[in-house]
């Protein structure tokens, strides 16, 4: 059980946040690990890591699963509170909004959405397996757009803190969804939700 | 303005990737480092595709978050179900079961061992759980290539899944518990005519210098026939009685692991019998 042990975590954490229901994950997981013991045979570690077999296998999983259930991804927003261990264990919430994120581009193709939202899942994901204190300056910095020196600020940390905390985190991001993700194509430059007028904090 | 040396280069992508903002305004900032970053990247394709990928993880950032930390809840750590591995490990036992029970097209021939129906339901949870060990070595080996004993490791365990495999196609295969030297349960072999499978996991790791060998005796008579490998806690040995077409296991035969000491000779058993299984009592 190496495998599980290994990766259920970050498979389970993926899927969950991509139904929106830990249940319905738990299945998923399940059925991808068996999948997993029945084609054995044809992995082979020189095209990928064994994470992303894993997380191919449960994302195909998860989305027969929004089909035969009749459900869209954008049509069950995910009430990811309630994923926490502190929430119950049913997530889905009917008739939530559409996240903003989703729909920004105007793109309701249910293949290109039900792909973004898997490829956040997996990102969340990543960040979700942070270390608290790097955790906090990733989401500061990235969901708040703030720079550097406000992020010490705001935390009260000094700014050496902050910048090595943040590099730290970017290396374990870097490192643990290059392979699982699409972040090996090749992509524009980021575009900040805020545009880049602050002043460079070093 | 010179262009940057390659260390220099990459110190200052260390300091881009603290800030998204700095990044994405590289292109068309007119600050001398920034300046001469681009130089150094114009001819760089290591320092360029570095910098892409901190790009491309900064974008994935941005767009998997939500517009404010107060919505960011969705990124706290989810609790794995603590039932949940007992049924993915339920479920495995279950899925090798069907494939062992499944008709399998097998070459003419007699077997001496065609009335064989004995309980499996150990020996596949073992199976079961030496293939996703498989799995997880492979994952060791595409971490850590240049540790040549892990990749050795992990392709003994290939060939061991493929034996186990093999095994368990056939629907005439054999197998016994093994039992240790206080009598308990210590693991199985099971075998056709043609492989021969042997998996424990109540065996410590051998001290440096020492050896479990394998031997089948027979009438009085043994031969050496392996030695038991480890991938973690699991030991095990494959062999290959196509290669011994003289052998024949039948109804006195044996099998045996013993624990060598260093520098014993690899033909003469002197260790303890750790391991033990009468083949032809099955």
């Amino acid at each position: 059980m190496i495998a599980y042990d290994r990766h259920a975590n970050f498979v389970f954490g993926s899927v969950a946040r991509f139904l929106g229901d830990r249940e319905v994950a738990a299945e998923v997981v399940q059925d991808a690990f068996v999948t997993l013991w029945r084609r054995a045979r044809q992995f082979d570690a020189r095209s990928g890591s064994l994470l992303t077999w894993l997380l191919a296998i449960a994302r195909h999983r998860a989305i027969d699963r929004l089909r035969s259930d009749g459900r869209r991804p954008t049509r069950d927003a995910i009430r990811l509170e309630a994923l926490t261990s502190d929430g119950g264990s049913s997530g889905t919430a009917a008739g939530a909004e559409i996240p903003r994120e989703l729909i920004a581009d105007g793109s309701t193709d249910p293949t290109s959405v039900a792909t973004r939202r898997w490829t956040q899942s997996i990102v969340r994901t990543g960040i979700a397996e942070l270390p608290d204190n790097e955790r906090q300056v990733i989401l500061l910095g990235y969901a708040e757009d703030l720079s550097q020196a406000e992020i010490a600020e705001r935390l009260e940390w000094p700014l050496g803190t902050v910048k090595s905390r943040t590099r730290r985190a970017m290396a374990q991001l870097r490192a643990h969804l290059g392979p699982v993700t699409d972040l090996t194509e090749p992509a524009t430059a980021p575009t900040p939700r805020s545009a880049p007028s602050r002043t460079p904090n070093r | 303005m010179s262009a940057m040396d390659h260390g220099s280069a990459h110190e200052r992508i260390e300091e881009l990737i603290l800030d998204p903002a700095r990044l994405a305004g590289l292109e068309a900032s007119q600050a001398p480092e920034d300046v001469a970053l681009r130089e150094h990247l114009a001819g760089c394709l290591a320092c360029r595709a570095d910098l892409d990928g901190w790009a491309r993880l900064q974008a994935a950032l941005s767009e998997a978050l939500p517009g404010s930390a107060a919505e960011a809840v969705d990124v706290q750590p989810i609790e794995l179900p603590p039932s949940l591995r007992t049924r993915v490990l339920a479920a495995v036992r279950s899925a090798s079961a069907e494939a062992s029970l499944a008709p399998i097209p097998m070459a003419s021939g007699g077997r001496r061992w065609a009335g064989f129906t004995a309980p499996r339901t150990a020996w596949l949870g073992l199976a079961a759980s030496l293939v996703v060990l498989v799995v997880g070595a492979g994952v060791l080996v595409d971490q850590a290539a240049k540790l040549g004993t892990t990749q050795e490791e992990a392709q003994g365990l290939t060939a061991a899944m493929a034996a186990v495999d093999r095994v368990l196609s056939a629907p005439d295969h054999r197998l016994v518990t093994l039992t240790t030297a206080t009598g308990s349960a210590g693991g199985s072999i099971s075998w056709t005519r043609h492989d021969l499978v042997v998996l424990s996991t109540a065996l410590a790791a051998p001290k440096p210098g020492e050896v479990y060998r394998c031997w089948l005796d027979s009438d009085g008579k043994g031969w050496a026939v392996g030695k038991m490998y480890f991938a973690g806690s699991t030991a095990y040995w494959v062999g290959s009685l196509d290669e011994w077409a003289s052998f024949e296991i039948g109804p006195t035969t044996e099998f045996r692991v013993s624990l060598e000491p260093p520098g014993a000779d690899p033909a003469t058993r002197s260790g303890p019998v750790v391991l033990e299984a009468a083949l032809g009592a099955s």
